[in-house]
């Protein structure tokens, strides 16, 4: 690995003008634990890089009526596994977490990292489309902020610009009645990237059965996580049975893009797409009863 | 390409390790497994596949685990670090240590060092950690040899061990 | 085993307590003085001509002090058996991975980026990569065209196919007409079976340390399993004697499996110290394990079996064809010997088997724990189900029926000896019989259950010496040369002394590991030789310690020698145990210290040295059928050292929507001849049952025109501590069948472990949903498309 120059910026400000100066020969590491192994295979050479793990004020996690639920790019996998408000507030949120890599990995790795390398198997990003979550880029022009379902363009490719950083990720308080569903098929389980990953997040209208809205958030299948508006569509405002929910998942296969690849053939990973929808619509379905 | 005549700047660090403070110089590109192997003498430290897929290099910061060969050296700034060197104290062997022992969890001894350590992290955090969440616990943390089956046993034994003490 | 007080222990291994403190040293540990790091340039292609190389960048970064490519290398070509292979290549590239030029520098990092600066030039050729197609007769490319030119090494002796080219090793069983045993079947069954190439995934990788010395020879530092056997390839190499060659082991090495036979770092390492120096320290990265670290062979296996309706095998046909990838490696020695993996369980009136060694240009394979056995036994042990199945009846009873037993004849002419098959067959089929064979679970999931039966053999000839020295303060310091690469050698070896002398092992010390220093043995700890043959040479030393010990106390104590025994460091008589003379007293210094103070010098011999050695030899086999004379196998000639036995069952549960395949519960007897420290034979089997598992669902160096394309433990899948069952579902068993030259009856067990358990994943999941997997590994998606196919989808 190396050479290149390391800065240890200690506000965002020194961070913003590092970037606007090195653009993009510089890389912005977080926790590291996947730009480490990305640079050892010399997949990336930046030739300057910029370790903001100091700037402790990006690390919070906070609860805003008006804005909801707001992630610093530095909060780490496992925080987000163990808020027992999170927990409470979005189970959804703390159940993806631990199908995040292991114990150690979700130590270090941080929320901004993980949807900033825009792996196509990052685990995060479908429950966080799904629930509607936007991120906050900044720069030192100002700021913008992004629906994380236009954040991503290509594996491994988002709108973030060689001077931005994402500092946050705001994602909206759910509507009553709503839950959520991480689907993770992996080819032996354990500290496994994701074959096949969809979350579901499903509302039903208060007095009735029926669904008020859906999202369903298809991973690693797709160059960048994607909706499946398709499927989402035939499940609006319908009464939910196995019938539907079966041609839902149906659709949600056909809308998935997966290649071949050593961990599955695009045909096989097309048919857990399959199976997968239909597990995550029905739990979630399955939840509303209870949810609140 | 790299330039072939730039010389870079070694970094100057201060790491705490087991309780010492040590002062190095390291290259901004050293992961912590390397400066604590070859900087500091920690070879309990392994690096078996340095990709942080097998959790040998595991050490706690500030008792946490973490992957020590997929870590820059300076995010241990500032932090305790424990490597398996600085687990036993002068009245004697940890628990799981004297488990791994007792109940043959050791074979070659390379991953034996992260398995512990990422075992103290879950049982200091959960005293009650059933068999399932151990092993879902150490997921990360890969054994070729055993089979798992008696590093799995040699947790839950210490595990009784640690709640008699904790107890007291 | 009575009037035991050491042996038949689970004494606490002596090496536990380095381990669990940080302590235990292993190569990648060691430092030396002004050490040199060294990195290896690889091919990137399966098959080329190397035009140019230009070394001149990188030789001018600051910290590289030597670059070295195949102009600097001998002529001479190396390998275990075939000398097929240079040091770095020097005009053609045979695999992905391929060493092309290497070099030293101050540090891992320069090393590294000294590599990117090499700049190698070539004119690709056509690669072949099936098995099969580079086995025929007219195979559109060959790996070595100067194969019949090549110096070929005399063990295994080999024969070429002259109209096959891409072959270097036939090896040939005969026994019986199995033209008339198909004729005299009722039922005649043939299946193709495939396993496919697997990595040992050790977790320290190769490494080793070179210096050349001024005086021309070479000292190594080594992570590896047989120091001699280095020694052995290192001086055909270069050019040197025995004498002139030192191979250190490290201390400790992470793991084996039979990977760390090979030579992987040595003569580069060894290239690199010449033209610098200084020591070099050459460790593989875990991508270069998989690229270059030697794998599994894979097998194409076609067997043919003939069968009375009544389950008796009349015949059995096997042909085989082993992939070696680019370069022979130990791949003809596993041709040789993987058939006796079809030779140890079953009585078979008429048997012919035919295996052959196949380049192709796929990277070199190496031994691996099972040698041969595990890949033919996936075929035998699937294909006895089958049959069952065809017949209707119980696979449980079919294998019954066929067990061959003590003094029986097996398809080699040999004498069966040491067999404890049927009893570990009993064991399992009584532990499993509340399973379902099959079962319904809710949603998607299916239950079922399966065994097989596996052996492993020893390999013979194999020469061990060891000496034990009875030092002046009482402690028995046992000098060998065993390799601690996991399985605890030392530990068993140290209770086989301390039972001898009856003394704890605490009072006896082991030192190995140096070829300068500790005595021979010829090809290390591997082939699971260890407890057999250097067990032997120790008990036989302590004999002779003990026979030097009694000869001076006798004359003491006034008693005769034959009436002396020795217990806790004390030489007493027989018959009168009081009167006695510590081992202790024995010793005096040359100039008489204070009474109490331990002496060093003993009158006459002025050291208690015993020797012992133990060789196993093979009996001569007909190179046409590798059939022992019947004269010879009358007499006790025997094939190998001994065979090893062991059943294992498991309960299964298969997801028929996506393929997936639990392992719920695990069911291992294991046939240990006498189990010398039974918690380690547990180690052994529960690590044996965990990589069996492992090579049955998940296991595959996946290659891609050649190239390795899942090369970390990212996409290289070994069992992780939720693929196990929970500890009560793993039921071990250890049974004896001892073994007449075994100490104290004991065989050793570290290979036989994984040999059965794939096949019984696989019968396990035909009878949990009825589809038969024939190529390993039983991947989810593979389950997935056998169940659609049998769906008719």
């Amino acid at each position: 690995m190396g050479p290149f120059e390391y800065f240890e910026p200690e506000t965002v400000e020194i961070t913003l003008s590092l970037l606007r100066k090195y653009s993009d020969t510089a890389k912005v590491c977080a926790g590291g634990t996947d730009l480490v192994v990305r640079m050892r295979k010399r997949a990336l050479n930046p030739q300057f890089l910029i370790c903001i793990a100091g700037i402790r004020e990006l690390d919070y996690l906070g609860f805003e009526d008006e804005r909801g639920l707001r992630i610093g790019c530095l909060t780490t996998i496992r925080t987000i596994e163990r808020s027992p408000e999170l927990k409470e507030r979005y189970p959804m949120l703390s159940e993806v977490a631990t199908r995040f890599g292991s114990i150690a990995i979700r130590n270090v790795a941080t929320i901004g990292g993980n949807l900033c390398n825009a792996l196509p198997s990052a685990d995060m990003a479908p429950m966080l489309i799904a629930l509607s979550a936007k991120a906050k880029l900044v720069s030192i022009d100002g700021e913008r902020i992004v629906p994380l379902q236009d954040f991503f363009t290509g594996p491994g490719k988002t709108v973030l610009r060689a001077d931005e950083l994402l500092v946050e990720v705001q994602v909206p308080t759910p509507p009553p009645h709503t839950s959520g569903v991480y689907q993770k098929y992996t080819t032996r389980g354990g500290e496994e990237l994701a074959v096949v990953g969809v979350a579901a997040v499903v509302t039903r209208g208060s007095r009735n059965e029926s669904c008020t809205d859906v999202r369903i958030v298809l991973g690693t299948v797709v160059p960048a996580p994607m909706r499946a508006e398709k499927a989402e569509a035939i499940l609006k405002g319908k009464i939910v049975d196995d019938e539907i929910v079966e041609k839902a998942s149906d659709i949600a296969a056909d809308e998935s893009r997966p290649r071949d690849s050593i961990r599955g053939s695009a045909d096989y990973r097309r048919e857990m797409v399959r199976v997968l929808t239909r597990d995550a619509l029905r739990q979630a379905f399955e939840r509303t009863q209870s949810a609140r | 390409m790299p330039c072939e005549e730039v010389t870079y700047m070694k970094q100057r660090l201060e790491l705490k390790v087991n309780g010492q403070t040590y002062e190095v110089l390291v290259d901004p590109w050293q992961s912590l497994a390397d400066v604590l192997r070859e900087e500091l003498g920690f070879t309990g430290v392994k690096v078996s596949c340095n990709s942080g897929n097998c959790g040998s290099c595991t050490v706690l910061l500030d008792g946490k685990a973490v992957k020590s060969c997929i870590m820059f050296a300076p995010l241990a700034k500032g932090k305790e670090i424990l490597t398996i060197e600085g687990l036993a104290t002068e009245s004697g062997l940890h628990p799981l240590q004297e488990a791994f022992i007792e109940h043959f969890a050791v074979q070659c001894g390379y991953c034996t060092p992260g398995m512990i350590l990422m075992a103290k992290a879950l049982l200091d955090e959960n005293l009650d950690a059933t068999e399932d969440e151990i092993r879902e616990g150490l997921v990360g943390n890969l054994c070729r040899c055993t089979g798992y089956v008696k590093i799995v046993e040699a947790i839950m034994a210490a595990k009784e061990k640690m709640k008699v003490t904790s107890s007291h | 085993m009575a009037g035991h007080s050491v042996v038949g222990k689970s004494i606490i291994r002596l090496d536990a307590l380095d381990k669990v403190t940080g302590k235990a040293k292993y190569c990648e540990d060691l430092k030396l003085p002004g050490m040199l790091y060294g990195k290896v340039l690889r091919s990137p292609y399966p098959h080329a001509h190397i035009t140019s190389i230009d070394t001149s960048r990188a030789e001018n970064i600051s910290g590289v002090r030597a670059v070295i490519t195949g102009r600097d290398v001998p002529e001479k070509r190396y390998g275990p058996s075939v000398f097929d292979q240079h040091t770095l290549a020097r005009r053609v590239v045979r695999y992905v991975g391929d060493p092309v030029a290497a070099v030293a520098a101050d540090s891992v990092e320069v090393a590294e980026r000294a590599l990117g600066l090499l700049k190698v030039e070539y004119e690709k050729l056509p690669a072949i990569f099936d098995i099969e197609e580079a086995w025929e007769k007219n195979p559109p490319v060959i790996v070595h065209r100067d194969l019949p030119k090549y110096e070929l090494g005399k063990f295994p002796p080999l024969r070429l196919v002259p109209d096959r080219p891409n072959v270097c090793h036939l090896r040939m069983l005969r026994h019986g007409d199995v033209e008339r045993g198909f004729k005299e079947a009722d039922l005649i069954v043939e299946n193709k079976f495939t396993t496919t190439r697997i990595q040992h995934c050790p977790f320290e990788p190769h490494g080793s340390i070179a210096q050349a010395e001024s005086d021309g020879s070479l000292t190594i530092w080594a992570g590896r399993q047989s120091i001699f056997l280095a020694r052995q390839y290192l001086c055909k190499l270069f050019d040197l004697l025995p004498s002139q060659v030192r191979v250190i082991a490290s201390h400790y090495i992470g793991g084996g499996f039979g990977s760390k036979v090979t030579l992987y770092t040595e003569p580069i390492g060894v290239m690199l110290s010449m033209k610098t120096g200084r020591p070099v320290k050459l460790t593989f990265s875990r991508e270069e394990m998989f690229s270059s670290g030697g794998t599994r062979i894979p097998f194409v296996i076609r067997i043919r079996d003939g069968v009375k309706k009544d389950g008796t095998l009349v015949a059995r046909d096997m042909e085989m064809l082993l992939g070696m990838g680019a370069y022979a490696g130990s791949g003809p020695l596993i041709t040789r010997n993987c058939i006796y993996g079809a030779v140890a369980t079953y009585r078979i009136p008429n048997a012919k088997i035919d295996a052959y060694a196949v380049y192709t240009n796929e990277p070199p394979v190496t031994s691996f724990r099972g040698f041969g056995s595990s890949q033919v036994l996936w075929a035998i042990e699937s294909q006895m189900d089958v049959i069952a199945e065809e017949l209707g009846l119980d696979a449980v009873e079919l294998r019954r029926k066929n067990l061959l037993e003590e003094g029986d004849t097996n398809i080699t002419g040999e004498i069966v000896h040491s067999i404890g098959i049927r009893e570990c067959l009993d064991k399992v089929a009584e532990s499993l019989e509340g399973s379902p064979k099959s079962k319904m679970e809710g949603g998607p999931w299916r239950r079922g259950k399966g065994l097989a039966l596996g052996n492993k053999y020893s390999m013979a000839p194999t020469a061990a010496v060891a000496i034990v020295k009875v030092k002046g303060d009482g402690t028995i310091e046992v000098h060998e040369s065993a390799d601690e690469i996991g399985q605890g050698c030392h530990t068993v070896l140290a209770q086989i002394a301390a039972e001898e002398f009856g003394v704890s092992v605490d009072e006896v010390k082991m030192v190995w590991g140096d070829t300068a220093f500790t005595p021979y043995f010829s090809r290390g700890s591997t082939s699971q030789r260890t407890t057999f043959n250097v067990g032997n040479a120790i008990r036989l030393a302590c004999q002779d310690a003990k026979r030097q010990i009694f000869e001076i106390a006798a004359e003491k104590v006034h008693a005769q020698i034959q009436d002396m025994d020795i217990k806790d460091g004390a030489i007493y008589v027989r018959s009168d145990p009081s009167q006695r003379i510590s081992v202790t007293e024995l010793f005096t210094s040359e100039r008489a210290l204070s009474p109490g103070e331990f002496g060093d010098y003993v009158e006459p011999s002025a050291e208690i040295l015993g020797k012992g050695v133990w060789v196993t030899r093979p009996a001569p086999s007909d190179p046409e059928t590798a059939q022992i004379p019947e004269n010879v196998a009358r007499m006790g000639g025997r094939l190998a050292g001994f065979f090893g036995y062991g059943v294992q069952g498991v309960e299964v549960l298969v997801n028929i929507e996506t393929g997936e395949v639990k392992v719920e519960k695990v069911v291992a007897a294991s046939d240990v001849g006498y189990p010398l420290n039974p918690k380690m034979c547990e180690q052994q089997i529960e690590g044996g049952v965990a990589m069996g598992i492992g090579s049955a669902l998940w296991e595959e160096v996946a290659l891609d025109k050649g190239k390795v394309v899942n090369p970390n433990f990212g996409n290289y899948k070994i069992v992780t501590s939720i693929n196990m069952p929970k500890i009560e579902n793993v039921k071990v068993f250890l049974v004896s069948a001892p073994h007449k030259e075994g100490p104290y009856g004991a065989k050793g067990t570290g290979e036989t472990q994984m040999t059965p358990t794939a096949p019984a994943v696989a019968n396990a999941i035909y009878n949990a949903v009825g589809v038969r997997i024939k190529d390993l590994p039983i991947t989810r998606e593979r389950v997935f498309r056998v169940l659609r196919e049998k769906a008719g989808g």
